[in-house]
């Protein structure tokens, strides 16, 4: 079977007043159809790069993929013109982001919003757009589906904006949905029926998903396999459980162990030193080496490359066993 | 023990513009509805709830940030509300704050060595010793000395927060309100800026009211929790106690909604979320305010509003159903 999505050496970089630099350098990972892919990271770590490179949404200049590919449904989605990579998104791939707040227009009714995106890419009647409408705000559960359509953004709370993110992203049926940060903004009540959503949707339609985050909670409740990265890199990429069971990474570890738990006891949480580099200053060879416990000054001369250690499990790190 | 701090009967009503052109009037935003608690000398209070419960507001009216509507406040025995100016700035030496948002705590144009210094210029302190008891901070809160005459933009989110914590901290406060002291910081930092909140709790016998919305936070540091719900306590025990047989159907919705750490213990299917959101603080339902999401409620509950009960010592909730 050939892979949904696959990207391949991926780098994209910024024009900066100190010259270009990588947010994203090498990444690869590939998504099958119906999988979720996790993606976990700090801030920084280039995670919602990856994901707006992907969608085509990064302006240019002064963003540029420097080197790689992405093929998406057999398709080289860095050859495609803008019109064809514009039809793309809805039927092809979609995304909802983290600010249900900011993302959708404050001066249009939802119905408006979401029959917009209907029209851009299908040709219905205005009877069967706006039942495909209604039938998608029922799908992520909102109530009286019909009359909240002509409400506008402020008259619905946090929540109820990020289900109809969801509706407005799966109202054409895409093959892959990227969720960025679904629930950073959202109440842990509202979160857990958020994830409740997803999984659902995912169930009913099958797409993949590529969800983006910086809590391994949520990693925990949603992915299949897992892509954790730090400061543009990808540095592991394992199965879900795999991870979880037994990380690699030094940084894996510590994102793993530094998070409190409500079964554990400890008088102390173990912290990870130091701060993240910030993208203009990150250091050479290894880029966790300066807070990495197990450093040694080879860490510092040579990017790790990613190598297996086991079944669909690799990491970049030189120290592992050590 | 002793406590260092009761309120009683808090209330605060933030009014609010409502009706259209003709007929203006202003009806009261109840962010704090009654609240009694009692915080002892050395203890740790935890207070949890979801965005607009009103937590952030009760911590502010506790340190008297902003006046209460109503109720009162008996820091180290003096009625806080009722305070003369003169006595009220020495107390607030006492009481100090930590903010969420170490961006938008830290004033851009302020070197750092001023910002942790302008407590005492207030409260009067000479140049020199100021000099001294910056140095000192610094150095308690894990910043080089050269930081001294930098800008907060020079600096990451959790060295920030050590700032604010640094300027909190300067005036030897008894009693310290942590507001969300790590939500805004990277996960690998904020353990750092939880073991320094423990270490100088320790060391300088400070009294904490830890206030945030991630259970596992405020259960890590806290001796005992209180949770609030659209601007009332509902429920308040010891830390292992909430967490091991919480009573407040609120409480244990709480817990069930946080996030499995291991893939094999996935919630979903297993519990189910809480529905419907937080009703405004506006138009707050009449009997117990959490009814309209609650799947145990009984008629009584959409009518009385139930007082608060203690059916196990120290251990307190407000529920008709599990009281």
């Amino acid at each position: 079977m050939t892979p949904l999505l696959s990207v391949a050496n991926l780098t994209t970089t910024f024009q900066t007043g100190r010259g270009e630099a990588a947010a994203i350098e090498d990444i690869s990972f590939e998504l099958n159809e119906g999988e979720i892919l996790g993606i976990v990271g700090e801030s920084g770590s280039g995670k919602s790069v990856t994901a707006l490179t992907i969608m085509g949404l990064l302006p240019s200049p002064p963003a540029r993929v420097a080197a790689g590919s992405i093929h998406f449904a057999n398709q080289d989605l860095l050859r495609l013109s803008d019109s064809a990579m514009r039809r793309m998104r809805g039927p092809g791939m979609a995304m909802v982001f983290q600010e249900p707040m900011t993302s959708l227009n404050p001066v249009f009714t939802i119905g408006e919003q979401l029959t917009e995106t209907i029209r851009a890419h299908e040709n219905l009647s205005r009877r069967d757009t706006f039942a495909r409408a209604v039938e998608m705000l029922e799908k992520v559960g909102i109530p009286s589906a019909a009359t909240r359509m002509a409400d506008y953004p402020h008259q619905l709370s946090g929540g109820q904006r990020q289900r109809v993110m969801l509706a407005i992203a799966l109202c054409c049926r895409p093959k892959l949905l990227i969720a960025d940060e679904p629930t950073t903004a959202l109440d842990v009540t509202i979160q857990a029926q958020i994830l409740d959503l997803i999984m659902d949707l995912r169930d009913q339609f099958g797409m993949a998903i590529m969800i983006i985050t910086h809590n391994m909670g949520v990693i925990a409740e949603t992915a299949d396999r897992v892509l954790v990265m730090y400061a543009g890199r990808a540095i592991e990429q394992a199965p879900v459980a795999t991870l979880f069971d037994n990380p690699l990474h030094p940084y894996t570890k510590g994102l793993l162990s530094c998070v409190p738990t409500l079964d554990q006891r400890k008088d102390r949480l173990d912290a990870i030193p130091g701060t993240l580099p910030e993208p203009g200053r990150r250091p050479p060879g290894c880029r966790f080496a300066p807070r990495c416990s197990l450093a040694i000054p080879a860490c510092a001369e040579a990017t790790p490359p990613l190598e297996m250690h086991g079944p669909s499990h690799a990491a970049a790190c030189i120290r592992i066993g050590a | 023990m002793t406590p260092l701090l009761q309120a009683t009967g808090v209330t605060k009503h933030f009014p609010v513009r409502a009706g259209g052109f003709l007929h203006r009037h202003t009806i009261p935003l109840r962010a704090v509805d009654g609240v009694d608690l009692t915080i002892q000398s050395g203890e740790t209070l935890g207070l949890v709830g979801e965005s607009g419960c009103g937590k952030s507001t009760l911590g502010r009216v506790l340190i008297r940030l902003i006046p209460a509507t109503a109720g009162e406040i008996l820091f180290d025995g003096n009625d806080l509300p009722r305070l003369d100016p003169l006595l009220l700035r020495r107390t607030r030496r006492e009481m100090q704050i930590i903010f969420q948002d170490p961006f938008g705590a830290l004033n851009p144009r302020m070197m750092v060595e001023d910002i942790i210094a302008e407590p005492l210029v207030i409260q009067g302190v000479s140049s020199a010793a100021r000099q001294a008891q910056v140095t000192e901070m610094l150095g308690m809160v894990g910043l080089p000395a050269r930081a001294r005459q930098r800008f907060p933009h020079e600096f990451s989110g959790g060295q920030r927060q050590r700032i604010g914590i640094a300027r909190a901290l300067i005036t030897r406060p008894r009693f310290v309100v942590c507001d969300e002291p790590v939500s805004a910081l990277d996960v690998s930092v904020q353990a750092q800026i939880v073991n320094l909140l423990v270490d100088l709790r320790a060391e300088l016998g400070l009294t904490y009211l830890f206030i945030a919305h991630d259970l596992a936070v405020v259960k890590h540091i806290s001796n005992r929790i209180a949770v609030m719900y659209l601007g009332k306590i509902v429920e308040l025990a010891g830390s292992e106690t909430l967490h091991a047989t919480p009573r407040h159907p609120y409480t244990s919705a709480l817990i069930a909604a946080v996030p499995a750490m291991h893939p094999r213990n996935r919630r979903r299917g297993t519990r189910r979320p809480l529905a419907g959101d937080i009703p405004s603080a506006l138009h707050p339902p009449p009997g117990c305010r959490f009814h309209t999401r609650c799947p145990l409620a009984i008629d009584a509950c959409r009518v009385i509003e139930p007082p608060m009960t203690e059916p196990a010592p120290g251990h307190f909730v407000a529920c008709h159903v599990m009281g």
